[in-house]
């Protein structure tokens, strides 16, 4: 904040909106990129729908918060967060976001891919089942 | 020790005193550092002794398993004839532990002496923030008052264990959920201590406190202040999702369609994994919460009645932080028998193993302060030595834990009860006895008595080895922990006698604690008054007077160089104040 | 936590106190802004905790398996309005900020207040957000919510419970519901018998596991569809025609066994009176000794064809109840067929009905949405009441760095909803 004082205000105002132009059209651009041929591998998607969020969220820092003015202090603050927090997802991901890679039989889920039948039995049991009721 | 002394503040201006404040606002609504500090202590002395009398039931269940329990016996359980229920057993050791970390040894290291001390040592005022800080204390309050509710339900307390593991904690009595509220709130009351500890210090160190100048005590509490703000959050946002779990049936930490006694469903869909994942991920940098600040203490008081200076001062700084660092990334190995990632558990045993590095060069580096030093056994001396020796014992066993193959073989047994109250008891809870002797002048002007403080400290030291060395036998052997009664099984009866022999020494060792008690409300009345130096120590807190006003100092401090110039060969005494300007 | 340390300033107690320490700083900064700052950082292990849960929780789900948007009914451009609201009261509050460094004092209070009202903005596009969820019943609910991982027993069992307290409620009510398109009674018990008990039955009966699956997820799919599911369509379709072919094969034993009991209760009628009549012309003329003469041999066999007659009947009427029973379940399934068939939102959605639904995941998912965006929402709420304390004060430069402090949060608070909006919404 100290060395924002020296811009000149006007030139700060057009940075500002400058900003707020860029953040709208990236949250269109994800908006976008959610409804497109991008989603058809969806990793890849969620891969790109995260990096527009970062780099919303860095124009945020940067601008809005300060940081792009501020002396070095910055990576004393921000690094360590970030470096703790991706090490905590980072290492859930084995047990917890892998997770039902190997599920035992009794935990199974019930995926798109375990519901479908074979149309076969359907019609075979359907009609043993009317002798009883 | 010479006795002549230059004193440094008398060539300082004079600062006048701030205003008398009345009873009220100096020990209720207390915004100064120091009333909070003895707040904080005071607070945490009581619940020493609630935990103290809970672990004594669990020594009683151990060595007499059934028999009529005194005390718990006949006030709890007197229509049963005496006898306690094993679920009260479950009770006995989950709120040993919860008090012991959450209440004792966390808030009376860092919420009691770091309180009073980091202003004192850097040459401050008072915090940075002193009503967020009165808050900090306030919001102990709420917390204890849900231990003690907790205490009246049904079941006596909560009965899942301090880990408050799912799904077991999810299907535990409504004592749990007054647990988890009371950790949110002595979450809340630390993130407030910990944000203002690292202002204060970054921000308010005397002219010429260069952050290597600090004192070693300030810098442990500075790296144990960012464990905390960094590790608790995730044990909050845990804490938040297991009473959602709890009250709004939510599954965070419940797998699905699962049925307990036929009746209950919970509607899942979680992984009761994670929570283990994020409760040590506070938990065990937590483990390092409630042994570096004793650290820090214990090196000021070794290098002052070694009277020499510290052994590698900066290694010492590295060394706290890369325990701090690393401690981050080893929460794992807690779970080894969890069913974890196999390569996962090898990569935490491997970093578990690297803090062996860091913690080696602290204990070389107190040994190296003590080597050739003209060591004064004083009690702080004692207990800051017994530190050093206990801790080398505590952590030499954890090494041994560090591989997956040990640790499954010797998990939740006695063997890692012996290894955590090895480090817990004997090297913390030695420390923070040291500490209060160290710095008893300084808090309330008087000083111990000196004959009672040694025999507290060779009757602590004697009966808690006692207590804590058999266990690795009994571990060793497999007996394991958390068990109301392990003798049922055959090869664990003729362990009864040494665990007997174990509960007499736990007894007498917390019959020793009353020495200690008699010695600390005796000397506030009967001890001999104290100056502003009485150990002639360097660092800033023994310029102030004892015990300091509100405001703290008389003069404006400022610090001519580090803290441990003690025999400094060109001077005619064995001290150098940090604040005594340079001839 | 926010409000204390944005307005505990570090000149507090300065009046009182007689000689100020002399103080070194290591960051170039206010105390208040590093605590801020240092406040910031605990709150993103806060939220990664939090978003961290999400994603392994959500990325651990069987590919597939986690509920569309659709599916639960999130709307996209009601997030992404969101996601502008909130940038908007970013720019307003540097605004707010930069007027308060120049002690512009009406244009800061003008640009907070704009803030403020953008806030509230965001919390009522939330809590339109939210009342969908609630009437919906897509909520997390001690001691079980509505959402099943899978068509299951415990799912119709659940189901069973639920529609017992619906009835309940309604049959003590006794009035009707005013939706357009009411749940009356009568559709509660068509569901209860025409599906629940059917389906019951069926899985009850049948030893087909594939049938036992196909019987429950076609109910399931019945309540609320998640996908069009050609395979049930199908089955549902076949199950239909063979109700049909069965009452048309019960329908003439039907009218055989009534055609035969009509007979059978005529002959009775006649006989009857026949016997009546025989017997009043027998008793009208006694003998001597005042008793009747004994029973024409007509008389005799005709009761003995009334005897028969009743026989017949009561066969008749036997084997009637029985066909009924085995009709009636046919006739309310044929006729739950027809009426909810046609529902292409399913059962709950058109009555309004929230009873228990299949959504794979959906536990998991209203847990994580409440979680997340309940606790972004929590922090919107500390913003707010920042805000409205400050809006009266005198926002001038002194108050520039409280401004700052509470600016700084607030687009913490953004930040945060700049991740969760395409992890919620989009995903």
């Amino acid at each position: 904040m100290e060395s924002t004082g020296n811009h000149n205000p006007k030139r700060q105002r057009t940075v500002f909106l400058t900003v707020f132009g860029f953040l709208v059209l990236l949250t269109g651009l994800s908006f976008w990129v959610a409804n497109s041929w991008i989603m058809e591998d969806r990793m890849i998607g969620w891969a790109v729908m995260l990096g527009i969020s970062a780099c919303k969220a860095m124009l945020v820092i940067a601008f809005f918060m300060h940081l792009w003015w501020e002396s070095s202090w910055k990576y004393a603050l921000t690094i360590p967060a970030l470096f703790m927090g991706s090490m905590l997802v980072l290492l859930l991901v084995p047990d917890i976001g892998m997770r039902t890679d190997h599920y035992p039989k009794t935990r199974e889920r019930l995926s798109p891919q375990a519901v479908t039948v074979p149309e076969a039995t359907g019609n075979v049991s359907s009609s043993q089942d009317r002798t009883k009721s | 020790m010479v006795n002549k002394v230059q004193h440094p503040e008398l060539n300082h201006p004079k600062r006048t005193g701030h205003p008398v404040l009345r009873f009220l606002s100096t020990y209720v609504f207390a915004t100064d550092h120091k009333i909070i500090g003895l707040q904080f202590l005071f607070s945490s002395l009581f619940w020493f002794a609630v935990g103290g009398m809970l672990a004594m039931a669990i020594r009683w269940q151990l060595a007499f398993p059934w028999s009529d329990m005194p005390i718990f016996g006949p006030t709890l359980f007197a229509s049963e004839g005496g006898q306690i229920p094993g679920t009260f057993y479950n009770m006995l050791f989950t709120m040993h532990a919860t008090i012991m970390i959450f209440f004792v040894i966390i808030p009376i290291l860092s919420g009691a002496f770091g309180n009073y001390l980091i202003p004192l040592m850097i040459g401050a005022e008072d915090m940075a923030f002193p009503r967020l800080n009165m808050f900090s204390y306030w919001f102990m309050w709420p917390a204890f008052a849900c231990m003690i509710l907790s205490f009246t339900l049904p079941g006596f307390g909560p009965t899942s264990g301090w880990t408050a593991y799912p799904t077991l904690s999810l299907i535990a009595g409504d004592a749990q959920n007054l647990w988890i509220l009371g950790l949110i709130f002595v979450g809340i009351s630390s993130m407030m201590g910990s944000i203002n500890y690292m202002t204060t210090i970054l921000q308010m160190r005397a002219p010429g406190m260069h952050m290597f100048r600090m004192p070693m005590t300030v810098w442990a509490m500075f790296i144990t202040a960012i464990l905390q703000a960094f590790a608790l959050p995730v044990l909050t946002a845990a804490l938040f999702m297991q009473l959602s779990d709890r009250l709004l049936a939510t599954g965070f930490f419940a797998p699905e369609s699962i049925v307990v006694n036929n009746s209950i469903t919970i509607s899942g869909g979680g992984e009761p994994l994670l929570w283990q994942h994020l409760f040590w991920f506070y938990s065990h940098p937590a483990v390092y919460i409630m042994i570096l600040p004793a650290m820090g203490m214990v090196s000021d008081i070794l290098s002052c009645f070694a009277r020499k200076p510290l052994f590698g001062y900066r290694p010492m700084i590295y060394s706290l932080i890369a325990i701090a660092g690393l401690g981050f990334v080893v929460w794992g190995h807690h779970m080894f028998v969890s069913g974890m990632n196999r390569i996962l558990a090898i990569s935490f045993m491997v970093s578990t193993m690297l803090i062996a590095l860091p913690s080696g060069i602290k204990v070389f580096n107190w040994l190296g302060t003590l080597w050739g030093g003209r060591l004064f056994l004083t009690t702080p001396m004692l207990f800051s030595i017994g530190f050093v020796s206990m801790f080398i014992i505590g952590g030499l066993s954890g090494i041994v834990m560090a591989a997956p193959p040990v640790d499954i073989q010797i998990h939740d047994t006695y063997f890692i009860v012996a290894h955590f109250h090895y480090v817990l008891f004997g090297a913390s809870v030695l420390g923070v006895m040291g500490a209060i002797y160290y710095w008893y002048p300084k808090m309330f002007g008087r000083k111990m008595n000196e004959t009672m403080g040694k025999l507290h400290f060779i009757l602590t030291f004697i009966f808690l080895n006692g207590t804590f060395f058999p266990m690795h036998f009994l571990g060793a052997r497999g007996f394991p922990r958390r068990y109301a009664d392990a003798y049922r099984f055959e090869e664990f009866q003729d362990l009864l006698p040494l665990n007997q022999f174990i509960t007499l020494c736990a007894f007498l060792m917390g019959a020793a604690q009353l020495v200690f008690l008699i010695n600390f409300f005796g000397s506030l009345i009967w001890g001999p008054k104290a100056d502003r130096n009485p150990w002639h120590a360097n660092t800033l807190e023994w310029s102030a007077p004892s015990p300091p006003p509100h405001g703290n100092f008389d003069f404006q401090p400022t610090v001519y160089r580090g803290p441990y110039e003690y025999s400094h060969p060109e001077r005619s005494v064995d001290y150098w104040p940090q604040t005594e300007p340079p001839p | 936590m926010a409000p204390q340390q944005t307005n505990s300033k570090p000149s507090d107690d300065a009046k009182e106190q007689p000689a100020p320490l002399v103080y070194q700083r290591a960051m170039p900064m206010s105390r208040g802004k590093l605590a801020i700052w240092l406040f910031l950082s605990t709150e993103i292990m806060f939220f990664t905790a939090l978003i961290g849960t999400y994603i392994v929780l959500r990325f651990g789900a069987p590919e597939g398996s986690w509920p569309t948007p659709a599916q639960v009914g999130v709307m996209e451009w009601l997030g992404a309005i969101n996601t502008f609201v909130l940038i908007c009261s970013s720019v307003t509050i540097v605004f707010a900020y930069e007027s308060a460094k120049s002690d512009r004092i009406r244009a800061a209070r003008g640009w907070l207040l704009v803030t403020t009202l953008l806030a509230f903005g965001f919390l009522g596009v939330k809590g339109i957000e939210y009342a969908s969820k609630y009437s919906h019943g897509l909520y997390p609910q001690s001691p079980r919510s509505l959402l099943h991982d899978r068509s299951d027993v415990y799912y119709l069992s659940h189901f069973s419970l639920q529609l017992k307290q619906r009835i309940a409620e309604l049959e003590d009510q006794k009035t009707p519901t005013d939706h357009h398109d009411p749940a009356t009674l009568e559709t509660l018990y068509l569901i209860q018998s025409g599906m629940l008990n059917w389906t019951e039955n069926k899985v009850g009966v049948s030893n087909d596991p594939n049938m036992k699956r196909l019987a429950l997820e076609s109910f399931a799919h019945q309540i609320h569809p998640l996908a069009d599911r050609p395979d049930i369509d199908k089955y549902l379709a076949d199950e239909r025609a063979d109700l049909e072919e069965q009452q048309q094969t019960i329908a003439p034993q039907f009218s055989d066994l009534e055609s035969k009991l009509e007979a059978a209760q005529k002959q009775i009628s006649q006989l009857s009176d026949s016997i009546a009549k025989l017997e009043s012309n027998r008793k009208s003329k006694p003998n001597v000794n005042g008793d009747f003469p004994p029973p024409t041999e007509i008389e005799q066999k005709n009761k003995a064809q009334l005897e028969d007659a009743e026989k017949t009947a009561k066969d008749a009427t036997e084997s009637i109840s029985l066909l009924k029973q085995q009709m009636n379940p046919i006739e309310r399934r044929l006729e739950a067929q027809s009426r909810f068939n046609q529902f292409e939102d399913g059962i709950n959605e058109h009555f309004h009905l929230k009873l228990p639904m299949v959504i794979p995941n959906g536990n998991t998912w209203a847990n994580t949405y409440f979680m997340l965006t309940g606790f972004h929402a929590l922090h919107v709420v500390i913003g707010i009441f920042v805000f409205l304390i400050l809006l009266p004060l005198e926002l001038d430069r002194k108050r520039a760095k409280v401004m700052e402090n509470v600016g700084l949060y607030w687009h913490f608070v953004d930040i945060v909803w700049i991740f969760l909006f395409p992890m919620i919404y989009l995903f």
